[in-house]
């Protein structure tokens, strides 16, 4: 019984002394104007997607001990990472960017790649007058250009499937099987962008719309989609968690002809599943790793140079952009940008570092910056291979915001068969 | 009736405090409060079922995130056209959605706890949670109807505007906690009531022993269905305020997480007490942040957390402080005794 | 009908069936002898799948020395789990909510713990069997093969220790009445540490099986947790045969429902049937 006492007291205690120095930062005096600029990183550093972040988190403390190291921003500001978790999961996003915004002070925020939080987060960001970049998932027709201060880096899921689509159809592709996992921005991509694209190339498509992420056991699924006999079978498919374990599930049915869209495996994936990879197509405009644009390049060299090591995935890479972006971005505007969201958007969109406006790169209408290109790689003895560039091609007109009725092609629609 | 006064200082007292807390703090803070209530409110309604019950359920978060969709789905307008991959928009207002989240939680408890309640233990744990796992695929799935994993976005502020009264909107965290502390006080209120009445007395005679109080008269099955019902409508209650608070909501509301949250929340404050579960809430939303100070550990610390609380408190927090209270009260009285016996 | 996706669809829905069974009988002896939810038995499972994988793919150990070191680890985290976070709650009162939060608390902890030691990369291995033979048009993968046989002789070994030494069937007694079981004299604070050593062996092998045919990461674990309990009460309380039977079913129909019903419900079947079973029969189909 005594024992219990002490430790009431001891989880009281704990308690009243951590809870009041939540959201109590250490204000440093320094002087005016050499204050340092503050970007917070909203990551994933938990959870099934804490690969990812910490890679990211990783790339972006290199980055940012680059930019000090050459002297900072600004005239001589120095420029200082938060890293802050939000666990992928929607709630925490929120948490995570106003303790970024009200309690650590940023000036910018980069991250949330992935629709649901990107949407749960970005009416907090726009109403404290932070500017964000995002680099990850696709929002369909995120940013919107009413969305003044928030820029996507990467791809747009138009241009990739429609530049992707081109390639198969003169491959004489006519129909495809598309699988995969019910992921917010998969499903949305799917309903709203591959079908009008099917329906304006006349592919027949069949969709597989079928794993939860993570979900061990979905080769009873693949099994099904191979058994339709398509011309193509499509896995899309971005979790490093599944696409090794697709793959070889591709070659154990025997699928003859395969392929990956978005370009996350990793030689380290593809490493794994050597045999079962071999000859898989990946289309990407994704910031491709092993592309010899001069992003890429640059970032390259800088991994290698601190880490030794090859430069890991795309998310990773498009961090990389999406920093260098935004820090450019405050260089050519001035101002860091909070509060004055007009001149960072100016700035970004003005800043000529390295080709961000140049090849590869372009400008959409509503604010990202995308690859103008779709670039096919093929596995070969363990390595990406580019077999080709796609420029991509125009996009059906109504291509977002389509509601499409039910049943017919939709996510969920009727098998042949069921 | 010196003790019922004695009681209402406290609550007022607690709640002054409760008003005072996000004063001067910033916004993050602020949604921290806020969040807390919200899921306090959530965790007291959980509370009903595990404590005042005896009962298990693992489907509450269902209730949740059903109240949290109806919101959704009925309050879309015009506005959130192009923000929202739903066709719908009935944009109905914030005394039109309560009443309809409510109502809608009321009936889906009904029937859950109608079919599953002759379960008792952990197979009415388990009746509940398939329930609960089924709402949720279908949420998944029925995205023409639900928005499917993405969700339903563009929810609009909280606008309540009442004939003869200034239009109230709750468009930040520090106005949305005030009416979070409103919904509070008033679950707290009723269920302090409802633990008062015949009905409250009925439940924890039930609890006790079910055998016994059946034998005396009562009609088990009635008394918990009803109570099952009015938990879920409350658990609808808190799930109208989150949605209205984060203006989005998606599967997760009524997945997993949310019966883990619950869980979490109602044993580590305590179960079968009033403020037991508000303890939890703060804790679940707090200690996690507390442990921000190691980015990438926050989780596994958590973890650790919850099995040592459990371990050396397993009745709950507010329970053993309320004992140690209890106790320190007593030997202070001892004292006094022993001191007036050697002064006489 | 096209025989061959059939018997393709069955292939996998057994051999799914096979390792639910495998993961669901551990949760059937702590189920059914302490009367408690092991939230935390998925991280057993995913502990020994990493470990094993971990070994195997990145250290290059030897397939048998790594499944022999991952159950010694899976068996020591089991026993541990069992005296340091189960027992502190046992037999008090409301222990059954109290339990199923510690264990919800260790496994959070585990699989963090996972991450922290090996990172959220998933890891892939490959052993020997993993070939594939095409006899008329159905793929048979080496290693479910091999998940058949050991994991068949594992459930066969189980069930003969059960019915026949006298430790297998006081715990069979103490799973299906433990009041009982006490009267004749049975030491239930040994059986439950018995229990839950045996709980976690399972959990071990049901991982180190299926890596080879799943990918092994932290998160594994919650995955496979539901399907555990959908098995332990279609089956009935502590009923073994009938789990396992349970199991293979599970897997049978969620295959089978997702290729010729509805792909994305596939999983709504084993709670439907749960839902059903807890009504109509609630102790379960296999009860005696």
């Amino acid at each position: 019984m005594r024992k219990r006492i002490y430790v009431l007291v001891a989880v009281v205690l704990a308690i009243s002394i951590l809870v009041p120095t939540i959201g109590c930062q250490p204000q440093e005096a320094v002087e005016k104007g050499k204050e340092p600029v503050k970007i917070g990183f909203a990551l994933a550093t938990t959870g099934p997607f804490s690969y990812d972040g910490l890679l990211e988190a990783q790339a972006l403390a290199i980055a940012v001990e680059r930019i000090n190291n050459a002297g900072g921003i600004l005239g001589g500001r120095m420029v200082e990472g938060v890293v802050r978790d939000h666990g992928y999961v929607t709630e925490n996003a929120v948490t995570a960017v106003n303790k970024l915004i009200f309690d650590d002070k940023v000036d910018a925020i980069i991250g949330l790649e992935d629709t649901a939080l990107i949407w749960a987060a970005e009416d907090i960001m726009h109403q404290a007058q932070v500017p964000y970049v995002e680099f990850g998932g696709n929002p369909p027709g995120w940013p919107e250009a009413a969305d003044v201060g928030a820029f996507r880096i990467g791809f747009v899921m138009d241009q990739l499937v429609s530049g992707y689509f081109t390639y198969w159809v003169e491959k004489g592709v006519t129909s495809m099987v598309v699988a995969a996992p019910d992921t917010t921005f998969i499903v949305d991509s799917y309903s709203e962008v591959f079908v009008p694209f099917a329906e304006q190339y006349g592919i027949e498509l069949f969709p597989l719309i079928t794993y939860p992420v993570g979900t061990p056991d979905f080769l009873p699924q693949l099994a099904k989609g191979a058994a339709y006999d398509a011309d193509l079978f499509l896995g899309v498919n971005f979790f490093n968690s599944e696409i090794p374990r697709e793959m070889m599930g591709m070659q154990e049915l025997g699928v003859p002809l395969y392929a990956k869209l978005f370009d996350i495996p990793t030689e380290e994936t593809i490493v794994q599943v050597v045999d079962a990879a071999e000859g898989v197509i990946i289309p990407s405009m994704t910031a491709f790793v092993y592309d010899d644009n001069p992003v890429m390049t640059d970032f390259r060299e800088a991994y290698a140079a601190k880490t030794g090591l090859p430069a890991p995935h795309y998310w990773t890479s498009n961090a990389w952009m999406a920093f260098h972006a935004l820090v450019y971005g405050m260089e050519a505007a001035g101002v860091t940008g909070k509060g004055d969201l007009a001149a960072i958007d100016a700035g970004i969109k003005a800043a000529s570092w390295r080709n961000l406006q140049g090849d590869p790169v372009q400008w959409t209408e509503n604010g990202a910056i995308v690859y103008k290109n779709v670039i096919l790689a093929q596995i070969q003895g363990g390595k990406f291979v580019k077999i080709g560039t796609i420029p991509a091609g125009p996009a059906p007109p109504d291509i977002y915001g389509k509601v499409l009725p039910p049943g017919t092609t939709d996510v969920g629609a009727k098998f042949p068969g069921e | 009736m010196k003790k019922y006064n004695k009681h209402l200082m406290t609550y007022i007292v607690l709640t002054a405090i409760a008003a005072a807390l996000p004063l001067g703090r910033d916004v993050y803070v602020q949604h921290l409060l806020t969040l807390t209530l919200i899921l306090a409110i959530y965790a007291l309604s959980y509370n009903i079922i595990v404590g005042y019950m005896g009962l298990f359920s693992f489907g509450h978060q269902a209730f949740f995130g059903l109240g949290g969709y109806t919101i959704g789905l009925l309050s879309l307008g015009e506005a959130s056209a192009g923000r929202s991959a739903l066709p719908l928009s009935l944009a109905w207002p914030v005394w039109a959605t309560l009443p309809a989240s409510l109502l809608v939680c009321a009936i889906a408890g009904y029937v859950i706890g109608y079919v599953s309640l002759q379960m008792r233990g952990v197979y009415l744990g388990l009746v509940t949670l398939g329930f609960a796992m089924l709402i949720w695929m279908a949420t998944i799935n029925e995205r023409h109807f639900t928005g499917g994993v993405s969700g339903v976005r563009g929810i609009p502020p909280f606008e309540l505007t009442l004939p003869g009264l200034p239009t109230l909107e709750l468009s930040s965290p520090f106005s949305f906690y005030y009416f979070a502390l409103v919904l509070l006080v008033f679950t707290i209120y009723f269920i302090s009531r409802l633990t008062k009445s015949r009905f409250g007395r009925a439940l924890v005679a039930l609890r006790e022993n079910e055998e016994r109080a059946s034998a005396l008269g009562v009609d088990a099955f009635k008394y918990y269905l009803m109570a099952f019902t009015i938990a879920a409508t409350l658990a609808g209650l808190a799930g109208f305020a989150y949605s209205y608070y984060l203006r989005y909501i998606t599967p997760t509301a009524l997945g997993i997480t949310f019966l883990w949250s619950a869980v979490i929340m109602v044993i580590i404050g305590g179960t079968g007490t009033l403020l037991g579960p508000v303890i939890g809430a703060f804790i679940f939303v707090f200690v996690p942040e507390v442990f921000r100070i190691a980015e990438e550990l926050r989780l596994l610390l958590f973890g650790a957390a919850l099995v040592v609380v459990i371990i050396f408190l397993p009745q709950g927090i507010y329970p053993s402080l309320v004992s140690l209270w209890d106790r320190f009260i007593l030997r202070r009285q001892e004292r006094k005794g022993i001191e007036g016996e050697i002064s006489k | 009908m096209d025989w061959a996706l059939f018997a393709q669809q069955v292939f996998y829905g057994l051999s799914n069936g096979m390792a639910y069974a495998l993961f669901a009988i551990g949760l059937v002896v702590i189920f059914g002898i302490l009367g408690i939810i092991n939230v935390a038995h998925g991280e057993f499972y995913m502990m020994g799948a990493m470990i094993f994988s971990w070994l195997v793919a990145i250290q290059g150990v030897n397939l048998v020395v790594a499944a022999v070191i991952a159950l010694a680890v899976g068996v020591i985290i089991g026993i541990l789990s069992n005296r340091l976070v189960v027992q502190p709650i046992y037999g008090k009162p409301s222990f059954v909510l109290a339990t199923f939060l510690a264990t919800l608390g260790l496994s959070i902890f585990l699989a963090n713990l996972a991450t922290v030691v090996w990172g959220a990369f998933p890891i892939n291995v490959t052993t020997p069997f993993s070939l594939v033979v095409r006899p008329g048009g159905i793929a048979i993968a080496g290693d479910r093969i091999v998940l058949f046989v050991i994991g068949g002789a594992v459930l066969w070994l189980l069930m003969q220790w059960m019915s026949k030494s006298l430790l297998g069937k006081q715990l069979q007694a103490a799973a299906q009445d433990a009041v009982s079981a006490r009267l004749v004299g049975i030491n239930l604070m040994r059986v439950y540490a018995i229990g839950f050593g045996l709980a976690s062996v399972l959990a071990v092998v049901s991982g180190i099986l299926m890596a080879p045919i799943w990918t092994s990461n932290p998160y594994m674990g919650p995955l496979v947790i539901l399907k555990g309990f959908i098995v332990t009460i279609v089956a009935g309380m502590g009923n073994f045969r009938g789990a396992i039977i349970v199991g293979l079913l599970l897997g049978l129909v969620e295959a089978i429902f997702g290729q010729y019903v509805a792909v994305q419900y596939r999983e709504a079947v084993g709670y439907g049937v749960m839902i059903l079973v807890l009504l109509f029969k609630p102790e379960g189909l296999f009860r005696r």
